[in-house]
């Protein structure tokens, strides 16, 4: 058998020409040897709030860091905030992001997006600075395709670590990465990138779990019969330890007015059986809810701790003997490396001014969460009498701006999608809206947008997993 | 570190999206690498010197890369022409800039030039506004991409990038002429 020769031969080559045999990936040549890559973000702040949930752009290139640390062994980016200005110089001995008019002092010419440029004594790197071009219509996230800056910025920060293009390499290889000259629509790490930086700096013993939900929260009006708020959410995968919180007082405490001054909460299985009840958190669990540091604020709220199968569960808030008010339901996720939290949802009374129905939820990372939002009416329709007639879902980070919102799912540019996944919802006057959004915590709001009230019904999936 | 459903969501994505686009640079079309070019021409390397310039912030090494003009196919290129890229090696220091085309002593190409001077890679789309001019097995000369992908449909240029190496390689002569004559049409009809 003569394989021998041609294996050495390819070997030779791959090592030669910096191209995996089995991976795509190419190497510019240099890397860094320190175990920090310190980087100067000067990015500033946009004029819009970014669709993808950044508060701005610095933070927006301090997840794409995040993201590439996260696979890597023997170095890390490290960074610090500067101002915008003044800007920074070529071969100053600092590693720089920024926009600019120019790659220090030289036109960009049309169609240039970004450049990066590295310095190299050796095989070492010893400064990178990324210039993002000031004349290009900047946005960032999958809802804005064209110019998105994430995907740019993680494209640009592969070329500081020393990966090159792939579909540039001799032969040219043709596997996804975001390392790809012609990146299409992949905006995250592949597999192939993740081969690349780790051929650099080592696999990583310390990757995360992936994208998911942290935890979710529901605030409205909990009445009595079928007005009561009720919190759903789906675990996937395998047993998972939660902690479920009623809270009413601590919303009066934030200048909530007409919040429940004893709420309880009662746990229910997908076959409707109650699996765990409380009306005041310490009464049972005390001990045990304290050490999750998750503890409700006030004595009179209540909480449930319990470690949940896969499954559909229901957690209902109500008043103490009957009572009506404001209330806050939440779920945390206290194991977020197994099982994932896919759906959450909550059926509550939709009212005006205070008394909307607000879901709120934390996206963990470092990696880009896709979920879609359907905030539900009309489709109640035949299941609950008094639906809310007419839907409105607005999307806020965690400033409380406001990211998107939808008032009929169709209207949503992205409606294609929620029919790809099977989450379209049935009546054109129920709303849903799909996206892509980075680590950060995020409110929904739910309302309609006539102003007119009833039962309704907010969802949020987790579509990354 | 769950990729697969991440990756079939932006794959579904991709399905409801518009054109995909470069990363950094987005690609031109032929007649955009046609238009805007000042100048395009056929030439070889002759010599590739590298040189700190610039002051202060703007410091930086540039290359200097001539050649020797055989072909002048729009424009006024003759004789020698030299073209000032960002990045090269002095002493044991290197300046690389992504996606900047590299070229050494010999390279035969077709450059489609704009800002020579001004722009840190003084071509049309970067690395879009070089092309290989190679030899083939029939010892004809055939043309590449900058990344050594036979080009055999310039209509498919900055729109899909697999279908401009989907068949056999343009020849040189085919290639210089398709430019001439789309040179011809923009300039009788130039777009709005």
């Amino acid at each position: 058998m003569r394989r021998k020769p041609l294996f050495c031969a390819l070997a030779l080559l791959a090592s030669v020409g910096g191209v995996s045999s089995t991976f795509g990936y190419l190497l510019e040549g240099p890397k860094w040897t320190s175990s920090t890559i310190p980087m100067v973000v000067q990015l500033g702040t946009p004029s819009f709030v970014l669709p993808d949930g950044n508060l701005d752009w610095n933070k927006d290139a301090e997840n794409c860091f995040q993201i590439w640390n996260e696979q890597m062994r023997d170095s890390q980016f490290s960074w610090t905030e500067a101002p915008t200005s003044p800007a920074a110089a070529q071969h100053d001995g600092k590693n720089s992001v920024q926009f600019s008019g120019s790659v220090f002092g030289k036109g960009y010419g049309s169609g240039v997006l970004a450049v990066t440029t590295y310095f190299f004594s050796g095989s070492s790197m010893t400064e990178a600075d990324v210039n993002f071009n000031t004349g290009i219509n900047w946005s960032s996230g999958v809802v804005a395709p064209k110019n998105d800056f994430h995907r740019v910025a993680l494209h640009e920060f592969g070329h500081v670590l020393g990966l090159d293009h792939p579909d540039q390499a001799q032969p040219p290889q043709s596997q996804a990465a975001i390392m790809h000259s012609m990146v299409g629509s992949t905006n995250t790490l592949t597999g192939d990138d993740v081969a690349g930086v780790q051929a650099l700096y080592g696999p990583s013993t310390n990757v995360g779990p992936g994208p998911r939900l942290g935890n979710i929260s529901t605030r409205g009006f909990s009445g009595t019969g079928d007005n009561v708020l009720i919190a759903g959410f789906i675990l996937h995968d395998q047993a998972k330890p939660v902690l479920a919180r009623a809270l009413g007082p601590t919303l009066s405490g934030a200048g909530v007015a007409g919040a429940l001054s004893d709420p309880t909460l009662s746990l229910y299985n997908q076959s409707g059986q109650l699996i765990f009840s409380n009306d005041n958190w310490a009464d049972a669990q005390g001990t045990e809810i304290q050490q999750t540091g998750l503890a409700p604020p006030d004595s009179r709220e209540a909480a449930i701790k319990a470690t949940l199968a896969p499954g559909n569960y229901t957690a209902i808030l109500s008043g103490k003997g009957g009572a009506t008010g404001i209330g806050l339901a939440e779920v945390y996720d206290l194991s977020l490396s197994s099982g994932i939290a896919y759906n959450i949802s909550t059926r509550g009374f939709v009212g005006t001014g205070e008394n909307v129905l607000i879901a709120g939820f934390i996206a963990k990372g470092p990696e880009i969460e896709t979920v879609i939002i359907r905030g539900i009416g009309p489709g109640l329709q035949g299941t609950v009498p008094g639906v809310l007639p007419d839907t409105k879902i607005e999307l806020r980070n965690s400033n409380g701006q406001l990211i998107t919102s939808n008032v009929g799912w169709q209207n949503d540019p992205n409606s294609a999608l929620l029919s790809f996944y099977g989450l379209a919802p049935g009546n054109a006057k129920d709303s849903a809206l799909y996206t892509q959004l980075v680590p950060g915590n995020y409110t929904v709001i739910f309302n309609s947008p006539t102003n007119a009230t009833g039962i309704g019904l907010v969802e949020v999936y987790d579509i990354s997993n | 570190m769950k990729k697969i459903p991440l990756l079939l969501a932006t794959a579904a994505f991709a399905l409801f999206c518009d054109s995909a686009r470069a990363t950094t640079v987005i690609p031109p079309t032929f007649d955009e690498l046609v238009g805007r070019a000042q100048m395009i021409f056929e030439g070889t390397v002759t010599d590739v010197r590298s040189n700190w310039t610039g002051e202060g912030a703007e410091r930086h090494i540039e290359s200097l890369v001539t050649f020797k003009v055989k072909d002048s196919v729009k424009g006024n290129a003759s004789g020698k022409v030299t073209l000032s890229m960002m990045g090269g090696t002095v002493g044991d220091q290197t300046l690389e800039v992504t996606d900047a085309p590299k070229f050494k002593v010999g390279d035969h190409d077709i450059l489609f030039v704009e800002n020579n001077g001004t722009q840190f890679i003084p071509l049309v789309g970067i690395m879009h506004g070089r092309f290989r001019v190679q030899s083939d097995s029939s010892g004809g000369e055939v043309v590449m991409t900058n990344e050594g992908v036979p080009l055999s449909d310039v209509s498919k240029l900055g729109k899909d990038e697999t279908g401009v190496s989907s068949g056999r390689a343009l020849s040189l002569a085919s290639f210089k002429q398709v430019v001439r004559s789309t040179a011809a049409s923009l300039a009788a009809h130039p777009p709005q």
